[in-house]
């Protein structure tokens, strides 16, 4: 501290800009927890497999809120992964057809590449900050839907981070 | 020819400063040069002339050489004496000597973490879907209140009810 006070006055606040800019990079190359979740969407009150059960509250309401509806929504699986800034985390099974490659871009921003049946479908880019939830999604066998939310997952710890590996039926992704 | 050190020897003279040896040296001199002769006769006049005007004639307590060795005896002890240490800071100097730089690194982080909010906005505004094939299509829903992107993927050669978004918005019987 005594040391620090015989800088100059420019030289210390230019010491200080420089920890301020460095604790901003450090903040954005964390690396990303990302969470992503397999649910099928059906008017159905009950899904025929036992081991679903269905999605808490919160995402209900959401979905909920999308123009493509449907009365209950039922989670099949769920896959946490830790992406460093720039990696890829490649061929995260969400189902038995379906794969994700999930990339961090930095600063909150994931590039999600979905695949189903060994062919890649779409890649979608998009930022997580502050509980953005990115949903993809389509039409299944008798009137139902698939729905892969993906969401960011507080480094330190979430409720919901629990890993939940179910069995994903095959008649849930065309 | 008179050098600047005898005029000024010369005005040391006039004004009864010299000791007496050099008073001795310079009217011997002064007997021998005109010229120095005029000076002194210009030097005189000079002073009568402040004289009646008014002007109050200083005389130095002691001899001109004494006068000049006290302020080169000065000059030598300060030189000797260390380096006066700073007196010590209130807490109000103090903060105010800090409170310069620490409110120009306090608005810079408000700066950037202004900028990053906004990047951040802007960012989780514009999501880049990009599809694998030709045959697929994909409407995309974006919801800032509900903190989400829906991207419905369909098949374009697919004529199914569950193609067009509005008929599987009626779906909802709610």
């Amino acid at each position: 501290m005594k040391n620090f006070h015989m800088l100059s006055v420019p030289l210390r606040s230019a010491l200080c800009l420089l920890a301020v800019g460095l604790l901003a990079v450090s903040a954005q190359a964390q690396e990303l927890k990302v969470e992503a979740q397999l649910i099928w969407g059906t008017n159905d009150p009950l899904s025929p497999d036992p081991n679903h059960k269905p999605v808490d509250a919160d995402l209900a309401r959401q979905l909920g809120k999308s123009p493509y509806r449907w009365k209950n929504y039922f989670e099949v699986n769920r896959k946490i992964v830790n992406v460093p800034v720039g990696a890829v985390k490649s061929n995260v099974p969400i189902s038995d057809h379906c794969k994700l490659d999930i990339k961090n871009l930095g600063g909150n921003q994931v590039e999600v590449t979905l695949h189903g049946n060994g062919k890649r479908v779409i890649k979608h880019s998009e930022s997580l900050a502050n509980g953005w939830r990115l949903i993809l999604s389509g039409d299944a066998k008798n009137d139902t839907a698939w729905l892969v939310v993906i969401k960011k997952l507080d480094s330190k710890g979430d409720k919901s981070e629990k890993p939940a590996i179910l069995p994903a039926p095959a008649s849930v992704l065309k | 020819m008179i050098t600047h050190e005898f005029e000024l020897k010369l005005q040391a003279y006039l004004d009864g400063e010299l000791p007496a040896l050099e008073a001795a040296e310079v009217e011997g001199w002064l007997a021998r040069d005109q010229e120095g002769q005029a000076l002194l006769a210009e030097l005189r006049n000079t002073t009568k002339a402040l004289s009646a005007a008014g002007e109050v004639e200083v005389k130095l307590p002691e001899t001109r050489e004494f006068y000049w060795s006290k302020i080169a005896r000065e000059i030598e002890r300060q030189d000797r004496e260390p380096a006066a240490v700073a007196p010590k800071l209130s807490w109000f100097a103090w903060v105010q000597r800090h409170l310069v730089p620490v409110s120009g690194v306090a608005l810079l982080a408000c700066l950037l973490a202004v900028m990053l909010v906004h990047s951040e906005k802007s960012s989780s505004q514009f999501g880049e879907t990009e599809l694998a094939s030709e045959d697929m299509g994909s409407y995309t829903f974006r919801d800032q209140q509900q903190k989400m992107t829906m991207v419905w993927l369909y098949d374009r050669n697919d004529d199914s009810q569950f193609t067009d978004p509005t008929a599987v918005a009626s779906m909802d019987q709610e």
